[in-house]
């Protein structure tokens, strides 16, 4: 009896609406805060020290003498460079050729879905492997790329050996990897046209080209738009696929700034001035992001 | 008549044109993939033979050294451990947060963008403080450098803003109504949440675990920093084969096989649910 008293307190206890949202929110509150929020607190505070690794005692509060430092290092702007090449090339790339399959694939035809299915396969392979197994393919003396490209007459490429190249592969390897990406959304975003401004369309007699500049883009604006502030920011974020095929080379060529930050965080152990740049490529990415945000806000 | 038949031809070649660039996608995406898997079979010197060998006596002897010369199968051991249990607490503590957004709006709209921006959190960012901070945690027995313990915490930072994002979506999506009806039969709240929201969104759910489960088993960034030797996932694992005397084509090969393959079969069963993990879920299939 006394048992079952006490049970009802707690179950009326729970049932109170307050107290359940609370009580909810709390966990991943507390872990946020403890495992995001702080740590982020903690790189900002950073950022501001003369803080490296191997003398942690030394490390003086420098104030903003890191970010000046990181606009005046001729790596980090070529860094940038690089990565807003590689934004620019992969997601241009990615975009031309996903949204392109996803329009020939929007009509179902026999095996449409199979076809459908293996063009996703190459966005659930870790990235890491995928950068590793196409430094294979690419080897300029016995890699698979270049025995295609003699097979049909061509001479062979350098690919990741070359300093004018390296940079072109990895866009490359990217696109292999996120075009399905950009697949899969814009085939969702063709599957839920409506189907009412076509039919009108055909009454005034529109060709397929009118119809597609004058109604698919436009109406799918927010889906376009979506895949690309999502492949944008990811790419600008690009560290994996690069790491483990070229390694930010030959010499700099591919230098990205993510691979440039780890590089100052754990090969020279500056992590204050590593927190630096990290905080700089968290600021670009947030002035993006709001950008782009205000962009679609005001168009849907 | 004429121009019939002129409207015909070029629905024709329209058509022949499509199958000639499906024809080259599915080529460009399944060669190197068929390529490496042929290349693990290979004995290792033809693996470097020009031009490539294509017909071969199929050989185990990749796999059975990668296995040998390295713990594989405990590294194999590790991202299971951690991938399962960091989607598994995610999707806990993530679903908790979501019902409060979703049914009482906690946080309103600045919460939703927080945790947005968290998802676009370069990892570069998030994993340097965490590093230094768990270098300084030292409990006794309990580290959270080089242990999977540490590792599952960090990738909650990712997991769990995703999966809120993700779960209050999916939640917003079932009318409040039903459980309502079900209060005012004399349940309680828990028993409503349980019997009624949770099984009619168990396909969102499952959805979201999925994500957390693929992002974690291919994530590399974070496993790099934070974990060493013995407690290394696969993704850091394939890295080690990248050594001083170059790269071990053959038993590099074989393992990303070893990585590659479960969540490649894995995601053939749900690759339905991966758009609104991608997105998370501003679009939806």
């Amino acid at each position: 009896m006394e048992g079952l008293k006490k049970f009802n307190i707690w179950t009326s206890i729970l049932d109170s609406k307050k107290v359940i949202k609370y009580l909810f929110i709390a966990p991943s509150a507390i872990i946020l805060i403890a495992l995001s929020i702080y740590p982020f607190l903690f790189l900002v505070y950073n950022s501001l020290r003369d803080f490296v690794l191997t003398k942690p005692k030394q490390a003086a509060f420098i104030g903003i003498q890191n970010y000046i430092a990181v606009f005046k290092d001729p790596i980090f702007t070529h860094s940038l460079l690089v990565t807003a090449l590689f934004v620019l090339g992969a997601v241009t790339l990615e975009f031309l050729i996903g949204f392109g399959l996803a329009i020939i694939l929007n009509k179902p035809f026999r095996g449409s879905s199979l076809i459908r299915a293996i063009l996703l396969i190459p966005m659930m392979l870790t990235p890491v492997v995928v950068g590793l197994q196409w430094k294979f393919l690419l080897n300029s003396s016995f890699g698979l790329v270049n025995y295609f490209i003699r097979l049909l007459g061509g001479k062979g490429l350098e690919w990741i050996g070359s300093y004018n190249q390296a940079l072109f592969s990895a866009i490359l390897v990217d696109a292999w990897q996120w075009t399905p990406f950009i697949l899969l959304l814009m085939a969702a975003g063709l599957r839920s046209l409506p189907t009412e401004p076509y039919e009108a369309s055909a009454i005034d007699g529109a060709s397929a080209l009118q119809n597609f500049f004058y109604l698919t883009l436009p109406i799918l604006k927010p889906v376009i738009l979506l895949a690309l502030f999502f492949r944008a920011i990811d790419a600008f974020k690009v560290f994996d696929i690069i790491y483990s095929m070229t390694g930010g080379g030959p010499s700099d060529a591919t230098m990205t700034v993510t691979l440039y930050d780890f590089r100052i965080d754990f090969e020279f152990f500056k992590i204050g001035y590593g927190a630096a740049i990290a905080i700089t490529e968290v600021i670009i990415i947030s002035l993006f992001l709001t950008g782009i945000s205000r962009i679609t806000r005001s168009r849907i | 008549m004429k121009m019939r038949w002129g409207r015909k031809s070029k629905n024709a070649s329209i058509n022949v044109l499509k199958i000639v660039i499906l024809s080259i996608a599915i080529f460009i995406t399944l060669m190197p993939i068929v390529w490496i898997i042929l290349t693990t079979f290979k004995p290792e010197p033809m693996t470097f033979v020009y031009p490539p060998v294509w017909k071969f006596k199929p050989i185990l002897d990749n796999y059975i050294s990668a296995f040998k010369t390295r713990p594989l199968l405990k590294y194999f051991t590790n991202s299971v451990i951690v991938t399962l249990s960091t989607t598994a607490i995610s999707i806990v503590v993530g679903s908790m947060a979501a019902y409060s957004m979703s049914r009482f709006g906690t946080g309103g709209k600045r919460l939703g963008f927080t945790l947005l921006s968290l998802r676009f959190m370069p990892a570069i960012a998030v994993v340097i403080p965490l590093f230094l901070v768990f270098s300084k945690v030292n409990l006794g027995s309990l580290h959270l450098i080089n242990s999977r313990l540490g590792l599952i915490l960090a990738y909650l930072t990712f997991n769990i803003p995703v999966s809120i994002l993700l779960l209050k979506g999916f939640f917003d999506e079932i009318p409040q109504e039903l459980e309502e009806a079900a209060l005012v039969d004399g349940s309680s709240h828990m028993g409503a949440i349980f019997r009624i929201l949770l099984p009619l969104s168990l396909p969102g759910i499952v959805a979201t675990a999925v994500f957390c489960i693929i992002f974690s088993w291919n994530e590399f960034l974070f496993a790099l920093i934070l974990t060493r030797a013995e407690t290394a996932t696969l993704p850091v694992a394939i890295m080690g084969f990248v050594t001083d005397r170059g790269l071990l084509w053959g038993e590099m090969t074989a393992a990303s096989v070893v990585i590659v393959l479960p969540v490649l079969i894995f995601s053939i069963f749900v690759q339905r649910y991966l758009i609104s993990g991608l997105t998370l879920g501003a679009l939806k299939e």
